[in-house]
This record gives structure tokens, sequence and C-alpha cells, in this order.
């Protein structure tokens, strides 16, 4: 079948795309004049000519046989005109030495494939969203951000709601958190205030093929003068994407960000690594030169989010402290003293185990314990343990 | 230094394809194969688009894909016989074409002195 045809019918039709080849192809789509789709099969052949079956097909029609949703015996046999065109070529002829409308009802089996059949190309049934975030941003005088979503198993653009809306939520949730830490105190729980969240408001403004691709827009326009709060925390949240997987770098930036912001870019890892393959986050502002993106896949997304429940924030103190020894367990390891009425009780640093070992319960003594303070940063639970590192007797007490 | 037909066009075949090796089947018209059978499309039809696929010749690795060809276009398929050949790195180069009942299709670059209808067989199918 030769890529360019001419015929009365249908007018010239150039060659789209080939899907079933042998030593010619087999099956084919092309496109009229005006963007028209039809899909061509052959249906027959001998020594001196071949016959093929036309049929016109809408683009949302081409989009679904593309990508899988209907059949290839569908596509033919229920025609959205209710006819499929015959036609005859002698080989090498780009024009028809017949040509006939046939009734779907009436085209023979031995036409088409068996019922099922289809082709699973990946088809992108929406447009896609413009490349230039930047100029968009600029036009629309807002901050945008385009978060690129690749699901599994989908041909077409389309996108399981709930899935689409635990990754949104996850996403605003995210972005909440980041901007009450930038702008004041973070709170480790309840609810973030409400200047916060409306500063941070994300408007779901486009959604676009590349997969699945949806653009966020920020709900407040940005003010030269005061760049919209958002900005902020979308720069923050594309920066926390770009550490990946670097454990020691995340546990860093979120322990300056605090609890909630680590607890919410979490349930943003969790989110994405259960439901998309890869995901890419895009954004940019109206002002000159603030844009960025990040990426990152399934895999480095469940192992960032490990990363995160392991982190901990611990500090040192070294206590100096005059006290009563009131308990010791040699072969425990453990000690207790009070001093200023506070009881200190703990494990014992192999260093002062042999002053221990000649120490008296009731005695008094000038002690160093060291006070570790140990921070869950996910969960926002604290405990304190104390090492007794230096034991001297006082006074009186001095053997 | 390989003997290419002379009407091939400039990077055909293409650097990707690879030498051949093993077994490939392919479609003949009649009850033994024939020179005729391993002509390429622009061969059998000069007025054909003149692209560097169609200077190849198709090759099917999988016999299901075999199967493939006959169920979706049994018109076609159904009635012709298929033969095997035993190919070597003498013979031209090969490239995997996926189609999409077959994805096992290659096309095959046959230097002119290669004469495949001579050492092919007919594929014994129950």
């Amino acid at each position: 079948m030769n890529p360019v045809l001419r015929i009365k019918e249908l007018g010239q039709l150039i060659q789209y795309e080939v899907y079933d080849y042998y030593d010619e192809p087999l099956f084919l789509a092309y496109r009229d004049e005006l963007g028209h789709f039809y899909f061509a099969r052959i249906v027959n052949e001998d020594t001196e000519s071949n016959e093929w079956i036309f049929v016109a097909v809408s683009q949302n029609r081409f989009n679904m046989i593309r990508s899988g949703g209907l059949d290839i015996n569908s596509a033919f046999s229920q025609a959205e005109l209710g006819y499929c065109y015959h036609i005859g070529f002698k080989f090498g002829s780009q024009t028809p030495f017949f040509e006939g409308k046939i009734n779907c009802e009436s085209i023979p089996q031995s036409f088409l494939p068996h019922q099922g059949i289809t082709l699973n190309l990946k088809t992108e049934t929406l447009p896609k969203l413009s490349e230039q975030i930047s100029e968009r941003a600029i036009q629309t005088k807002r901050v945008l951000v385009n978060l690129h979503l690749e699901f599994p198993n989908n041909l077409r653009t389309e996108a399981p709601i709930s899935k689409l809306g635990e990754i949104l939520i996850a996403t605003q949730d995210l972005l909440n958190a980041i901007g009450q830490a930038q702008k004041e105190r973070a709170t480790t729980r309840g609810v973030v205030p409400q200047n916060i969240l409306s500063t941070n408001e994300m408007l779901l403004s486009g959604i676009g093929a590349g997969s699945f691709e949806l653009e966020l827009a920020s709900a407040t326009l940005s003010n030269l003068l005061d760049e919209a709060a958002i900005a902020d925390s979308i720069n923050e949240m594309v920066k926390l994407i770009q550490i990946g997987t670097d454990g020691e770098k995340l546990k860093n930036r979120l322990s300056q960000l605090k609890i909630r912001v680590a607890s919410k870019y979490l349930g943003f890892l969790t989110s994405i690594s259960n439901e998309v393959i890869s995901t890419e986050v895009k954004w940019a502002s109206p002002l000159p030169g603030k844009f960025g993106k990040a990426e990152i896949t399934k895999l480095n997304a469940q192992i960032a989010a490990d990363s995160i429940k392991r982190i901990e924030e611990n500090k040192f103190n070294d206590i100096e402290v005059i006290g009563q020894l009131v308990g010791a367990s040699l072969s425990q390891h453990d000690f207790e003293i009070i001093a200023s009425e506070k009881k200190y009780y703990g494990k014992v640093d192999t260093s002062v185990i042999d002053i221990l070992s000649g120490a008296i319960l009731g005695n008094t003594y000038q002690a160093v314990i060291r006070e570790k303070h140990n921070l869950k940063v996910i969960t926002g639970d604290e405990e304190t343990i104390y090492f007794l590192i230096s034991l001297v007797p006082i006074g009186d007490d001095l053997q | 230094m390989t003997n290419w037909p002379q009407n091939y066009l400039p990077n055909c075949p293409p650097d990707d394809a690879e030498l051949p090796d093993g077994v490939y089947y392919h479609f003949i018209d009649g009850n033994s194969a024939s020179e005729f059978d391993f002509k390429c499309k622009f061969e059998k039809n000069p007025g054909y688009t003149n692209n560097c696929q169609a200077h190849g010749i198709s090759m099917i690795k999988d016999l299901d894909d075999i199967t493939n060809y006959r169920e979706a276009y049994i018109n076609i398929f159904g009635n012709k016989k298929v033969v095997e050949i035993r190919m070597n790195n003498n013979m031209g180069v090969i490239k995997n074409t996926p189609s999409v009942c077959a994805k096992s299709h290659y096309t095959w670059w046959k230097p002119i002195d290669i004469k495949p209808w001579d050492l092919c067989k007919i594929l014994e199918e129950e």
C-alpha cells in the first residue's frame, strides 16, 4: 500500500502510522488533508492487486482504538458511520481500481481479526500542557506548578481519581506545613492557621498529556513587592525532592523545617510511591529567575520515606552535679543519683565501673552525667537517657 | 565486503541492523520456495515508495507469530506455506521491526549473492 493515496470518496490520504507489516504495511492509519483519521487493513490479494477495508474514525475513536480501549474488530464492524470502504488497488497504484461503501453488518468476518485483539499503544488523549511554564506564570501572574505523574499500565491520558486525589491532598498538606514552618513558629500538631492555608492554597488549573500532567496555580496573585508566599513553599518542596534518597541531607533539611513538614513530606512520598512510577515537579514564578524542577522515581520515593521514618534528632549535654548515690548495679551497669531534688538514673559508662564498685550507697559524690536527648522527627516522640561518665567521692565520704 | 543491491539508498541497511544468527521463518506463495518469494517489496513493485524497509524481506523469529499473522489476516496468510532458514552472519543484516501482531517480525537486507530459496526447507505443520 502506498503512503499517499488518492481516493475519489476520501480525497488524498497520507500514511500516518503502520501497525502491522509483512513485506509491506498490512494495517495502518491514514489522515486526510483535514486531519480526519482512517484505519486501513488489507483483506485480500492476488497476483496483480490487493483489497483493503477503510474506516473513518473521529479523533476520540482513533484514540480509543489506538490505546486498546476498543478492539480492532469493533473499529470496523461497529464503525461510527455505520459503514466502511472496500477499496481495491493494482500494485503500485495510488488510485483504486474499485471503491465502494460496505455496511458494517456486511463485512465478512474473514476481513477482520478475532474480537478482543487490540493495539495497546500509548496514546496521549489530551493535548500537552505548554512547556513554557515561566511564560505562563508571567501571563497569569501566578505561581505555577506542573505535576507530571507517570501512572502504571495506563495507555491513555487518564488517571484514577482516588489516587490522584490522595496525591493532590498530600501535596497541599506539604505546602501548608512548609509555609507554616517558614512564616512562623511551626506547631507539631493541630490546625494550621488560616492565614497560612490561604496564602499556600493551590488550585487545579489544567490537565494535559505526558502520561498525566496537572497544572496547579497559586490561588493568590503574585505581588512584585511581596512575592506569593507559596513560591517559597514550592521551592522548598522542590529542594526536598532534589535531595532524593540522601538520608543525612534529608535529616538536616527536615530538622530545620520541623516535625510537621517531615510528617507531611513523608505523606507526599508515600502517596506518590504507592500510586505512580515517577513524579516530576516543575514550578515557575512570574518573577524573573524563580523556577525549578525535581523528579523522583517510585523506588527513590520509598527509600526517602524509609529514611525519614528513621530520622532522630540527638542532643548531648553534660551535667555536673553533687548528689547522693542512692542506687547502683554493677551487673546491670545501672546507677541512681539524687541531686537538687532531681533523680537521675541510667547506665554507667565502662570507665566508671571500677569507681562504682568501691562506692557506698548513701554517700555524696561529685558526678558528671551525660544527658542524651532523642527526638523522633516524624512522630515528635521525645526520650531522655542519662549516662554516668564520672564519679568522684567528696568531703567526709572520701575513703 | 557485502554485495548489496545497487539500488539501496544511502544509510540502508541501517547502522543498527545486526548479523543474523539462528532459525527464521518466511511465508511463501507456492508449494516450494522460489526466487520470487524472496524479492523485496521494491523489487516486486518498483513503483512502491523507495524506503529502506521496502528493500528488506520480512522474516519471523517466533513460530507463534506465524499463527498471529494467519489469525489476523486469514485471507492473506491462511493458505501460505512457511519455510525455515538457518541464517548465519554471512547472510547480510537483520533488524527487529516489530508489528503489533508479531513482535518477532524482522527485516532482512539480503546481499545479491545469497539465494535463500536454495537454503530453506518447508516447515511441516500439523
